[in-house]
């Protein structure tokens, strides 16, 4: 069986970079700050490493994981896959959608606030994605952000005007961006 | 004539401008004003600022915002009131604690550089008892230093207010101190000194009351002994005048670049809270030690401070850099 | 005792305490709801509003927003895997399985169920504990915090059974995010990379909401459908599933009853949180259940466990509060400062001379509870409906619940950005099977026992003889070491039959 280098494989491979990271910067830390470093560190590692492996040689693995399992997996129950492998996961293709479209509300609104952009937002989604009508779109957007900032403002919570330089007042832009 | 109507039209001109200009200082405030509390909602400041928010509400006639902001050792309400826009409607405590002890107890640029905050006033300062278990066989600071052995205190953390006391109380009087650290609050320190976690702890009133039954305040970081526990000597009788002066001041202060004239509204309004005599009463009902500075009162408890922390440092290097194991 | 008590009950048959029982109720159960947003925020909020209210009208505000909060959070981790706060993740891993199968309305019933049955013995609890409540408190220091939360930790190797490697490495992963930030005991930071916003950690409401919500958001937006599959949803009956929902928690008695001592227990301990109690109580129920294969993929126990104890926790939690002014979760903290401002002294005096207050507090909690699960038993039916709209009209909405509501809680733009790389984070391992309770398990746990660790050693001057000598510590220990050593003796056995190990 030709072993299958994929997401798996990097992923996990990108967890064990992290940790090495932390177990290394953790070494210039007082001595019993370093012992929880280390304890969860080194296994982490080492479970990590097993994954890896278990890449190329999933006997290995899969000994390990019924050695483990039959200690402490209770009542002998079959391997459960999670829920995305029952049904098959959805492909990249939505997903990287699904991300880009969080992560571009997100950059926007930081831009430009929690006044301006949820509305944009929930209108544009609901037309493009979910092929609603653009009236009731807008109406459903500029509602919905309506009742959530008054809420908010009534709460005396100051509403994210985006960190762009102030330009209305309170509403858009100037808003205070914490230290990083 | 022209150039006399020039200068009339000029004069008028700048009339119409400064007139403008007061008028609009006279209008101040007219929007709510937010009152910055770094600590969580339900803090001892968090109470304090609802109390004086009350009277400014009266006094100013807009609303008084108080808004918690805790993180950091009190450090993150700091940056924002001393980042925010210099317009008098962000205000706050900035707990100014913390921020000595990142620059004079650790040697680094702290986020804030206090020198430049505008003070609006000092409202109180918080005086902390010496607090050991009821049964401890220790019940003076004197019987402490007899004992020639080093001390186990309970606190917050390294570099908090009370880990400096602490500290400072020890070289003072003379006996070493260790400490047991990481209590999120001041009254988990003082129930670690009433179960006998810790051998004696720091802490004001309202930290130790709700355990008062199983521990014995013994010292009082005041100039005067205390009106709440009477027989208990304070550092001014026992000779250590450097220590009544080690307690977390609690400042209203604006953003640096705020317009001189709100900053002096604002200190006005609160001079006249301070003289309330119900306000009074409800903190010292509350436990709150009322010790009213302008700018330069302040300036010079922080000075004191600025010195005692410069000769703890050692102490603090000492304490973040050895290796630890025991 | 019994005046206070009267005292207390017939203030809530004052009109003007029911209005603020229930707006309480009403507020607790939206903040709960939308996720992000979750007791603190709502209590915060509610705080300034009390002034000069009565304090008992006060009391029943907040004794409102508490205890409704918890049901308002399971609504959508069972109709839409997205927690409304982070304790109610646990509810996500049965509730959200049953919703897919088409029992939503059932679920949701389930928890209403549960929350009131938690609440009242919750309350019952700490009516019966209230004169041995020092003892109690005294008897948990840090070495004794330190086993039962090393017991916690185990449980990651229980909790992820189905797939033992990945889940001990979340476990790993979680212990080591948690460990990013300032150590006060030790006045260094350790993994901030320099950075202010990570000073106090990586926090937990847009790590918990980003690493469940978000990244569910983005797996159901690109799954696209419903919850439940659109063609069977006629024929679901919303409104016999309420009565189902309700039969099977009172059929199950000793499941609630373990749940509410679990979370009620967990209460009283100062520090322990709100997550924790959930947590713990399903791990333990996942254990003792009749149906384990069921757990995870839509067992009635896991919701009743985790939920029960949820709400337990509030009437446990408020018997230190009220006892010593040390609030045993978060929200007790500023229940706390309401007390204060109201010039309420918590401690011996407050139980001496305004016990009414307390029970009226108790009461509060559980009349509020009752009203919230009446009200959310009434509703279910419609609710439940949720499950059947399709994601791609519900995903953007939940989506700007999610900014606004990690926003606010410490309005910090950084906290929403948070949310959006734990979601990323958190679809990644899920895609590749790391369980994230795991993960949860090992970031809330994780500095707890290193604290109460460094703790112990500072207190016993580095001897580790202080883990073992105090009894409590010692049981718990051994509680510990029996509950891990145990199915390697048994398997033993089994390998060995006639071997007398």
């Amino acid at each position: 069986m030709k072993p299958r280098i994929g997401g798996d494989f990097w992923f996990t491979a990108f967890l064990g970079l992290f940790v090495v990271l932390c177990l290394f910067e953790g070494r210039n830390l007082p001595e019993n700050l370093q012992l929880a470093t280390n304890i969860a560190g080194y296994t982490t590692l080492v479970l990590i490493v097993l994954l890896l492996v278990g890449t190329f040689k999933p006997d290995l693995l899969s000994w390990t994981e019924m050695a483990l399992q039959d200690l402490w997996g209770g009542s002998g129950e079959e391997r459960r896959p999670p829920p995305e492998e029952r049904q098959g996961p959805p492909p990249w293709r939505g997903i990287l959608k699904s991300m880009s479209y969080a992560v571009g509300f997100l950059a926007l609104a930081f831009a430009f606030g929690f006044y301006l952009i949820p509305p944009i937002f929930l209108a544009f989604y609901l037309v493009v994605e979910a092929e609603a009508r653009p009236f009731p779109a807008i109406a459903w957007g500029v509602g919905a952000t309506t009742v959530l900032t008054t809420g908010m403002r009534l709460a005396n919570v100051e509403v994210w005007a985006g960190a762009i330089p102030e330009f209305i007042p309170g509403y858009l832009g100037g808003s205070f961006i914490p230290p990083i | 004539m022209k150039p006399i109507s020039l200068a009339v039209t000029g004069a008028a001109a700048m009339a119409a401008a400064l007139s403008f200009n007061t008028g609009a200082r006279a209008a101040y405030p007219e929007k709510p004003i937010n009152f910055i509390v770094p600590f969580g909602a339900g803090s001892s400041f968090g109470a304090l600022a609802r109390k004086i928010g009350q009277y400014w509400e009266k006094d100013l006639k807009v609303s008084i915002v108080v808004q918690p902001l805790p993180g950091s050792g009190g450090r993150r309400g700091g940056i924002r009131i001393n980042k925010s826009k210099p317009d008098g409607y962000t205000i706050g405590w900035t707990h100014f604690v913390p921020f000595l002890s990142d620059v004079y107890l650790r040697g680094k640029k702290a986020a804030v550089d206090i020198t430049k905050v505008p003070i609006i006033y000092q409202v109180a300062a918080s005086q902390f008892y010496l607090i050991v278990p009821k049964k401890s066989p220790y019940k003076s600071v004197a019987d402490m230093k007899k004992a020639g052995k080093s001390f186990k205190f309970s606190s917050t953390g390294v570099g908090a207010i009370t880990w400096v006391q602490a500290s400072a109380l020890g070289a003072t009087a003379g006996f070493p101190v260790n400490y047991v650290l990481g209590y999120k609050k001041l009254g988990d320190a003082a129930l670690a000194v009433a179960k006998g976690d810790a051998e004696a702890g720091i802490g004001g009133i309202v930290h130790f009351r709700s355990v008062r039954d199983d521990v014995r305040p013994i010292f009082f970081f005041g100039p005067k002994r205390d009106k709440f526990f009477p027989d208990v000597p304070s550092a001014g009788e026992l000779g250590y005048d450097q220590l009544t002066n080690l307690g977390a001041p609690r400042v209203i202060t604006a953003p640096p670049g705020t317009p001189k004239a709100y900053v002096e509204r604002l200190r006005e309004a609160t001079k006249k809270v301070m003289a309330d005599a119900a306000f009074q009463e409800w903190a010292s009902k509350t436990g709150f030690y009322l010790n009213p500075q302008g700018p330069q009162g302040t300036w010079k408890g922080l000075n004191d401070k600025i010195e005692i922390f410069k000769k703890l440092r050692p102490i603090v290097e000492a304490a973040t850099t050895k290796k630890t194991k025991k | 005792m019994f005046e206070a008590m009267a005292m207390a009950l017939t203030r809530l048959a004052d009109p003007t305490a029911l209005g603020m029982l229930l707006l309480g109720v009403v507020v607790g159960t939206t903040f709960g709801a939308l996720p992000g947003l979750g007791s603190i925020v709502a209590l915060s909020l509610a705080l300034p509003f009390t002034f000069g209210m009565d304090p008992i009208l006060a009391m029943y505000l907040f004794a409102g927003i508490m205890s409704s909060v918890t049901f308002g959070g399971s609504v959508p981790a069972i109709l839409l895997n997205t927690p409304g706060t982070p304790p109610n993740a646990a509810t996500c891993f049965d509730g959200y399985p049953m919703a897919q199968k088409g029992e939503g309305a059932r679920a949701v019933s389930i928890s209403a169920t549960a929350c009131f049955v938690g609440s009242l013995c919750g309350a019952i609890v700490t009516l019966l504990l209230l004169p041995v409540v020092k003892p109690i408190v005294f008897a948990f220091g840090p070495p004794e915090f330190f086993w039962l939360v090393v017991f916690g930790l185990v449980m990651i190797a229980f909790a992820s059974r189905a797939n033992m490697v990945k889940g001990l490495v979340g476990g790993g992963i979680g212990v080591m995010l948690s460990l990013v930030g300032y150590s006060e005991i030790y006045g260094t930071f350790r993994f901030t990379l320099g950075s202010d916003y990570l000073w106090d950690g990586i926090p937990l409401v847009p790590f918990v909401v980003g690493l469940f919500a978000v990244s569910e958001l983005i797996s159901y937006s690109a799954r696209g459908g419903a919850t439940v599959a659109r063609d069977g949803a006629a024929r679901i009956n919303w409104r016999g599933q309420v009565g189902m929902g309700i039969r099977d928690v009172l059929s199950r008695p000793g499941q609630w009853i373990r749940a509410s001592a679990i979370g009620a227990g967990i209460g009283i301990i100062p520090g322990l949180g709100g997550g924790v109690a959930s947590f713990m109580s399903y791990f333990v129920g996942m254990q003792r259940t009749k149906e384990p294969e069921l757990y995870g993929k839509g067992s009635i126990d896991g919701i009743i466990a985790s939920e029960t104890a949820n709400d337990a926790k509030e009437g446990g939690a408020l018997l230190p509060t009220v006892a010593f002014g040390l609030p045993g979760s978060p929200d007790m903290a500023i229940l706390l400062g309401a007390f204060i401002l109201h010039g309420l002294e918590p401690g011996p005096l407050m139980l001496r001379d305004h016990l009414d207050l307390v029970y009226a507090l108790l009461f509060g909690i559980v009349f509020s509870q009752l009203a919230t699960s009446g009200l959310g038993l009434v509703a279910t039916p419609w609710l439940a409906r949720l499950s059947v709209l399709p994601s791609r009209w519900i995903a953007p909405f939940v989506l700007v619940l999610v900014f606004l509501g990690t926003y606010m809680v410490r309005t910090n733009i950084w906290d929403v950005c948070m949310a959006v790389v734990a979601g990323i984070f958190g679809y990644l391992l899920r895609r590749y099977g790391f369980p994230l309770i795991t993960i949860v398990i090992g970031y809330i746990l994780g500095p707890l026992a290193e604290k109460s660790y460094l703790q112990s050693m500072q207190i016993s001057d580095g001897s580790l003889m202080i883990f073992v000598t105090e009894p409590i510590s010692a049981i718990l220990m051994a509680g510990t070491i029996i509950t891990i050593l145990a199915p390697i003796i048994a398997a033993l056995r089994r390998r060995r039959p006639g071997d007398s190990t």
